[in-house]
């Protein structure tokens, strides 16, 4: 997202336009997906939670004004919504393990790619299916695909990160995908 | 041209077409949706791609961020109007009465005339606009929320007019402030079978994703459930319809007419397709009708699917390949089917908001 398109919806959400907050929510709403789902892999749960933080901007956007970092801000609300929604809604014991403790910049890579990855699922069966083909990917294999996908590199920025050629790069993704969908979530699931 | 021969490994290794998967380059975006509405046999790997590409990125489908964005708009907009009285089944919708007050002179004229220069300076700019364009891009404020359905509730609306509206499960359904006035635009999110009253001066318009139905008298069904690959369907029952499909905010790039037996399936990544329908099904839907003999679990899940608009996910999935269902169901709720089912199946089930979990014992 650019933080220029932020800055301008953000001062239209405090001046109380609608169409800032709307605009808002359509430039954080993936971004607040994964990172719910870097702490709990409840979808109704995180869907819940995005709804709930953008009450409440509404709601405090005459308080907002002071607001120095926003994405920083609002991901600190963020967090304790969906800690606090969590609460009420489980049954069980609070996972606290998975609870992140601490929220800086870089949002995502709190909880690793791949666990996120599973989160996303809504079927254990799935879950499994796509773990096991996950482990059979090699380390390297599974970087470029973050890399790639999750972080939204061009392969330029990804043989500098890691110092590969950009055609090594692409034949390790191309490999990495034929044997994604081989695998038996992929097969299995792909109707 | 040397996508024919794409893999989809192939697909998600180009760097043009990530770009035009994460929206991110305008040219990239122009060049595939040229390619993909040109060349329909590449749909298929180019779905795969996409989904794959879905899941590995974590990215949410742009309708269900759509969908999530409407049920903000519902709670900022303010409280849904009529539809507090949960008592009974229908709702009648009155006409908003839009009748100024002059109260005070001197500030608010001023206020008033200033407006009207400009409301007839905007009017004629907008002139050649036509009012389907013009309702399709005006924003939420200009659309009254008048009804939203829970999970597997259904809700039938009377608007003004006389039209009813039958509201599946999980939908929602705004109308146009101006509804009766010179036409009738409503806006639909989810699913809804509407009997259009007959008025050949007021046209009827719904206006669902990116496509606009326009009727005068007739009735038809209309599905944009996010969870669904198929962005938006059209059937129609009786009567005639035109259905535009707009992309971006204006251009109309397709216009079709059904007759009735005919459903416009208008999807995202690929060009939309007319198809006949079993007219019985519709009938079926509308009345809640089911009937299974000898049905296949997957046989279950997808009818309950159409006629509830409910994902049914099942687990502990009874190893008996032979496995199947008999059995008829009329205007029940989805609960009084479950439990039914349930007792003759022997499994438990759970109603998740949006979803049915389904666990045989």
């Amino acid at each position: 997202m650019s933080s220029d398109q932020l800055i301008k919806n953000w001062n239209l959400l405090l001046e109380g336009d609608k169409q800032g907050l709307y605009e808002c929510f359509d430039l954080f709403y993936d971004d607040l997906y994964r990172f719910g789902l870097s702490m709990y892999s409840d979808q109704e749960l995180i869907k819940d939670s995005i709804q709930s933080l953008f009450i409440e901007l509404w709601e405090i956007k005459d308080k907002l004004v002071d607001v120095k970092n926003i994405k920083q801000y609002i991901f600190t609300i963020f967090k304790r919504i969906i800690y606090k929604l969590n609460k009420k809604f489980s049954r069980e014991n609070l996972d606290l393990d998975r609870l992140l403790e601490e929220i800086s910049e870089d949002l995502v890579v709190q909880s690793s790619y791949e666990s996120i990855l599973i989160a996303n699922q809504t079927e254990e069966l799935k879950r499994q299916q796509l773990q096991e083909a996950l482990s059979l990917l090699s380390p390297r294999q599974k970087e470029i695909i973050q890399l790639k996908y999750f972080d939204g590199k061009s392969f330029r920025e990804i043989a500098e990160i890691t110092s590969l050629s950009e055609r090594t790069i692409y034949n390790t993704l191309h490999n990495a995908i034929k044997f994604l969908r081989e695998s038996p979530y992929f097969s299995i699931n792909k109707s | 041209m040397k996508y024919l021969n794409y893999s989809v490994e192939d697909f998600l290794t180009d760097e043009s077409f990530i770009n035009y998967l994460e929206q991110r380059d305008e040219q990239d975006v122009l060049h595939w949706e040229k390619i993909i509405s040109e060349h329909q046999q590449l749909t298929e790997k180019i779905e795969e791609a996409k989904k794959l590409y879905l899941l590995l990125a974590v990215k949410r489908k742009a309708t269900e961020r759509q969908e999530q964005l409407n049920r903000l708009k519902l709670v900022i907009e303010g409280p849904l109007s009529g539809t507090e009285d949960k008592a009974t089944d229908a709702i009648v919708v009155p006409i908003s009465n839009h009748k100024p007050k002059v109260k005070r002179l001197s500030y608010l004229m001023v206020a008033a005339i200033l407006f009207a220069v400009l409301g007839i300076t905007f009017t004629y700019f907008q002139f050649k606009m036509p009012d389907d364009i013009v309702a399709f891009n005006a924003t939420a404020q200009s659309y009254d929320a008048i009804a939203e359905t829970k999970f597997g509730e259904r809700r039938t609306v009377v608007l003004p007019d006389g039209s009813t509206v039958v509201l599946n499960g999980s939908s929602f359904l705004s109308v146009a402030k101006d509804y009766n006035e010179k036409n009738r635009i409503v806006k639909l999110s989810g699913e809804a079978f509407f009997e259009v009253a007959k008025d050949k001066t007021r046209p009827f318009m719904v206006i669902a994703n990116n496509t606009i139905t326009k009727a005068l008298g007739t009735s038809f069904k209309i599905n944009n459930y996010n969870n669904n690959d198929q962005d938006v369907s059209i059937a129609l029952a009786t009567g005639k319809v035109s259905i535009k499909e707009i992309k971006g905010q204006d251009e109309v790039v397709k216009e079709e007419l059904l007759i009735p037996g005919e459903e416009l399936k208008v999807y995202s990544y690929k060009s939309s397709e007319k198809v006949t329908f079993d007219q019985q099904k519709l009938a079926d839907w509308r009345d809640r009708n089911i009937t299974f003999s000898m049905a296949t679990l997957n046989e279950i899940k997808d009818r309950l699917y159409e006629v509830y608009g409910t994902l049914i996910i099942t687990t502990n999935n009874p190893t008996n390949k032979n496995y199947a269902f008999t059995g008829s169901f009329k205007g029940q709720d989805l609960k009084d089917v479950l439990d039914a089912m349930s007792f003759v199946n022997n499994f438990n089930y759970k109603i998740d908001e949006k979803k049915v979990y389904i666990t045989f014992n």
